[in-house]
């Protein structure tokens, strides 16, 4: 789609979210569409970055956990969250001080305010339980193998599209847990692990855990 | 303007809307062919092709092998495709073909003379041969889309998420400009250029450094590296864009001179 022209934001046309300064993320994002999209995608990560940044304090990986809080300063303004993003700041120039033990005293009520910010996403991070239909093994399989291979071919729109098509079915058991941290993984970008999750789901619906060879192109 | 370009219809049917398109694409100063959705049809075209115009109908079963050879025709040949369609056609073209390569759906019912002059305006705005290719390298995926959304209605963009994957990239394949985040953990975005710097097949692709506010001084450090200059985070999405334009305008007339 050509995209409109970033035009200056109607604050009476958008919605209100408890916590967030919405016309500033819809201002940063250029668009409510984009903007809304990013909603979903903070959302999807709350967990996984809680527990990285948790894991990095209690391994004294403070450089790691300085790159961390410094990218989710910079995201939580994006979504409008400019309290949140002061105290990521907050934490990311104790992490530039190499300072372990006032990270270790600032960064659980950071965490607690983060976390809290999944109530109010929710709904833009989540899909129906009740409108999912069943798929068998071979269609999430081929739908496994294209992500894999949009994402190993760059192509992120490809991903996105298997994704959308991937969460309009519900997940068998056996993939269930790897589905959330799939769904984490494809909202972050993370390439590499996009393609290990989707080789790791597929072994499982195989049904055992020995390593099978690439499905060939259709 | 001398539009020496052919578009390429690809429809199984060819009533009336069909041909009225075509009329109104000839018209409109293009060549205009109109073919079947199979393969062999459509790789015999032997012309400038300026875009292929998919023309969704019912049963979209048939058209899987002649969009994966749209589709590597438009990413090799920058070849935009255009899309009209119901919304479950256009949906299962969506999963054929990547997003970027899509320059715009119609959905049906359509206006002839509008679709037209969308396409036009497309082409005589953008070219095929204009769609320069911009690498991003940041290891936020929310930074990675925002950027995305941003540029890729006028540019190709392609993602990655670290300097090991740019590179894997690059190894391939050639963008026109790479923008890289400097901060980045395992490798970061110096020790990304640097490589970039050292080896020949590469080398001389210009790479806009993505900092926030406090790297600076870091960055002016590394000028020496030779990056095209620096973007900060904190700008707004129209001034990224603008500067993005600006640093091909002013290479287009380097190029002139």
């Amino acid at each position: 789609m050509i995209a409109e022209e970033v035009t200056e934001v109607d604050e009476q046309s958008l919605p209100v979210i408890d916590g967030l300064h919405v016309a500033e993320g819809v201002r940063y994002s250029g668009g409510l569409e984009l903007y809304t999209s990013l909603l979903g995608d903070y959302y999807k990560l709350i967990d996984a970055k809680t527990t990285k940044i948790r894991q990095c304090l209690a391994d004294h990986m403070i450089r790691d956990l300085t790159i961390e809080v410094h990218a989710l300063k910079n995201t939580s303004r994006m979504i409008g969250a400019l309290e949140l993003s002061e105290r990521f700041k907050e934490l990311e120039l104790l992490g530039n001080a190499q300072d372990q033990k006032r990270l270790e005293e600032k960064t659980p009520e950071v965490l607690k305010l983060y976390q809290s910010y999944k109530k109010v996403l929710k709904p833009y991070g989540t899909v129906d339980e009740a409108s999912l239909r069943t798929g068998d093994a071979a269609t999430l399989k081929e739908l496994l193998t294209r992500m894999q291979d949009a994402m190993d071919g760059f192509d992120l729109d490809g991903v996105d599209a298997a994704m959308a098509e991937l969460e309009t079915y519900r997940m068998p058991e056996c993939i269930r847990d790897l589905m959330e941290q799939l769904r984490a993984c494809v909202a972050d970008v993370a390439m590499e692990e996009v393609i290990r999750l989707c080789g790791e789901m597929k072994e499982r619906l195989q049904g055992d855990h020995s390593a099978i060879p690439r499905e060939a192109e259709p | 303007m001398n539009k020496e370009y052919t578009i390429v219809i690809v429809s199984e049917i060819q009533g009336y809307m069909i041909m009225s398109l075509k009329e109104k694409l000839i018209e409109a100063g293009y060549d205009a062919v109109v073919v079947r959705p199979d393969v062999a049809e459509i790789s015999k075209v032997d012309a400038r092709i300026g875009s292929y115009l998919i023309y969704g109908y019912e049963s979209l079963s048939d058209l899987q092998q002649a969009l994966i050879y749209m589709k590597d025709q438009s990413a090799e040949k920058d070849i935009p495709i255009f899309v009209v369609g119901s919304h479950e056609e256009i949906d299962v073209i969506k999963g054929l073909v990547p997003g970027h390569l899509i320059r715009q759906y119609f959905e049906r019912p359509i206006n002839i003379p509008e679709l037209v002059e969308a396409v036009d305006n497309y082409i005589e705005k953008f070219g095929i041969n204009n769609r320069k290719k911009i690498l991003v390298v940041d290891d936020s995926g929310a930074m990675l889309r925002n950027v995305k959304g941003w540029l890729e209605d006028r540019y190709q963009v392609i993602l990655a998420n670290s300097g090991a994957m740019a590179i894997k990239y690059l190894a391939t394949n050639r963008p026109d400009l790479v923008l890289l985040d400097y901060e980045m953990p395992v490798v970061d975005g110096r020790q990304v250029l640097e490589m970039i710097r050292t080896e020949t097949e590469f080398a001389d692709v210009p790479v806009i450094f993505l900092t926030s506010k406090d790297d600076r001084e870091s960055v002016m450090q590394v000028m020496a590296l030779k990056p095209e200059g620096y973007l900060l985070k904190t700008m707004e999405p129209e001034r990224i864009i603008a500067e993005v334009d600006a640093f091909f305008e002013r290479q287009k007339m380097q190029l002139l001179q």
